[in-house]
């Protein structure tokens, strides 16, 4: 009877499980700093930007101080930080990390080659802090620390090297056959491991089977993926376009397994194909069907 | 049913009483699938996945006839089997034998062929959906039949195989939970495997059911 009674929650989960969308969909992030003496939008307005070669991309890992071993995964993330400009000592520039995009200005010296930099982000978001950062132009090396304004938070400062990185989408970026076999979870209360163990699941190599940028999907070819293959298939699109996720699963994987992949942005729906826009249309109706009826009685 | 009026309290009562509400449960179960498609809506549930063919008009009227006629079928299990109705309340058993014969006749069989034809999983699970649907159809015409020449282990015999097949529905969700909880399989592996299991193993119960009963 036990059995029947949770079966019927089950049934009943299942039917409710309509509006409960696990879909992460790249969705944009409005950055409402308007606080324009320290983040121009209009640069003609100041005197012409030092040249100095620096003014590119670097990439690398966003590395909590003080890692809890059991949180590991949580702690590191793939940021990408742009220097924007320079002028007079002045410097300008955003970071990308973790489905957040945020500008940051400071000042900067230069002494053999190297500018040491210190910036503070607009400080109207829960996530600002301050940045304090080498940036080794010949090397083409960032290395330094992020401080958050609010001590509260669970990770309150960052260390990062960061290499120089250009982003570009390609559509034939494939995803690394070693990411068939990793486990991977949601999550969602990262102080709770055994909570989230009841959303884990294995990638198969059906995820990378087919690069859904690049290659038109029939049902044929979706009907019999795992719903966690499916996701990743689809979220793949995204991040060839250089999507910053928020989800942490999502984060997880590309953070710190695809070698490719390159944080550059929080809003990448007008960046799609019309292929790509297909190809999610159809891998959504099956992660969807396989999210409702996968494990529950009836179909 | 040779046995004797089952007399409340006695094992065969409690049998009984839980295989009914068995039963219940799992109308409740399908009754609560079915109202997925009410109002009528062609991209829900199941549909999301049937958006090749749902255009085609003689697929959506099976589906739909199917989806809302089935349930009644199932509801036959209730009365139909019940020695207590067949001796005191022939009419009823009458009435309500007629009305399944009607519905699986001229309803839920062929429209479960038709749809049958489109099924998932490919070739395979295709044969499988529309030789049930066969059979079915089969089984419930010479039951009809057997019944109108007065043969009456004949009727019983082919009631049992005819409903066995009706009892499908329920009994492939089941498998197909069963198989998902255990195994984690591939979900149009699932799909392929319950297109068999949920109906012929029903079957070989029946048959079963048959040589026990009958044969003595």
């Amino acid at each position: 009877m036990k059995k029947l009674l949770y079966l019927s929650a089950l049934i009943i989960a299942a039917s409710c499980g309509d509006n409960k969308e696990v879909v992460e969909t790249a969705t944009a992030v409005v950055n409402k700093h308007d606080s324009t003496e320290v983040f121009p939008t209009d640069s003609s307005s100041f005197p012409t930007p030092l040249q100095e070669g620096v003014e590119t991309s670097y990439i690398g890992d966003f590395e909590a101080v003080d890692a809890k071993p059991d949180r590991v995964y949580y702690y590191k993330n793939k940021i990408n930080i742009t220097i924007d400009s320079l002028r007079g000592n002045e410097i300008f520039g955003h970071s990308v990390v973790a489905g957040n995009q945020r500008p940051f200005s400071g000042t900067y010296s230069l002494t053999n080659g190297v500018h040491k930099v210190s910036a503070v982000e607009p400080g109207d978001d829960k996530y600002d802090g301050k940045f304090e950062f080498d940036l080794n132009g010949n090397a083409g090396t960032i290395e330094g620390t992020w401080t958050a304004n609010n001590t509260k938070l669970e990770v309150n400062k960052r260390k990062y090297k960061l290499n120089k990185g250009t982003f570009s989408y390609s559509a034939s970026a494939n995803l690394p056959e070693s990411l068939s076999g990793e486990i991977v979870s949601e999550w969602n209360n990262i102080s709770k491991f055994e909570e989230d163990a009841s959303t884990a699941e294995m990638i198969t190599a059906d995820a990378m089977k087919i690069n859904a940028s690049a290659v038109k999907l029939k049902k044929e070819d979706v009907e019999n993926m795992y719903k966690g293959d499916l996701e990743l298939m689809r979220n793949a699109i995204y991040a060839r376009h250089g999507y910053s996720f928020k989800s942490k699963k999502m984060r997880y994987i590309f953070d710190n397994l695809v070698d490719w992949y390159i944080p550059y942005t929080t809003d990448v729906r007008n960046e799609l194909t019309e292929l790509e826009k297909e190809n999610i249309a159809l891998i959504k109706r099956y992660e969807k069907h396989a999210n409702v009826y996968y494990d529950s009685y009836g179909r | 049913m040779k046995s004797k009026h089952a007399h409340p309290f006695s094992y065969k009562f409690f049998y009984n009483s839980f295989l009914l509400l068995l039963l219940g449960y799992f109308c409740i179960l399908m009754l609560q699938i079915t109202m997925q498609y009410i109002p009528y809506e062609t991209d829900v549930a199941f549909l999301r996945i049937k958006q090749d063919y749902i255009h085609l008009l003689h697929y959506r009227i099976s589906f739909f006839v199917h989806v809302y006629s089935s349930l009644f079928v199932l509801l036959a299990g209730f009365s139909q089997f019940s020695d207590t109705i067949l001796k005191k309340a022939r009419k009823i058993h009458r009435i309500a034998g007629r009305l399944y014969v009607i519905v699986v006749l001229l309803l839920s069989a062929p429209s479960g062929f038709i749809i049958g034809l489109y099924a998932n999983g490919g070739i395979s699970s295709r044969v499988a959906f529309c030789l049930l649907a066969v059979l079915w159809f089969t089984y419930t015409l010479l039951a009809f039949t057997s019944i109108r020449k007065g043969n009456l282990k004949g009727h019983k015999a082919f009631m049992y195989r005819s409903y066995a097949l009706a009892l499908s529905a329920i009994t492939l969700r089941a498998w197909k939970y069963l198989i998902v909880f255990l195994l984690h399989p591939r979900p149009m592996d699932v799909y392929r495997i319950v297109a068999w299991l949920g109906w012929v193993p029903n079957l070989f119960i029946a048959e079963l059911i048959i040589r026990k009963r009958l044969k003595k």
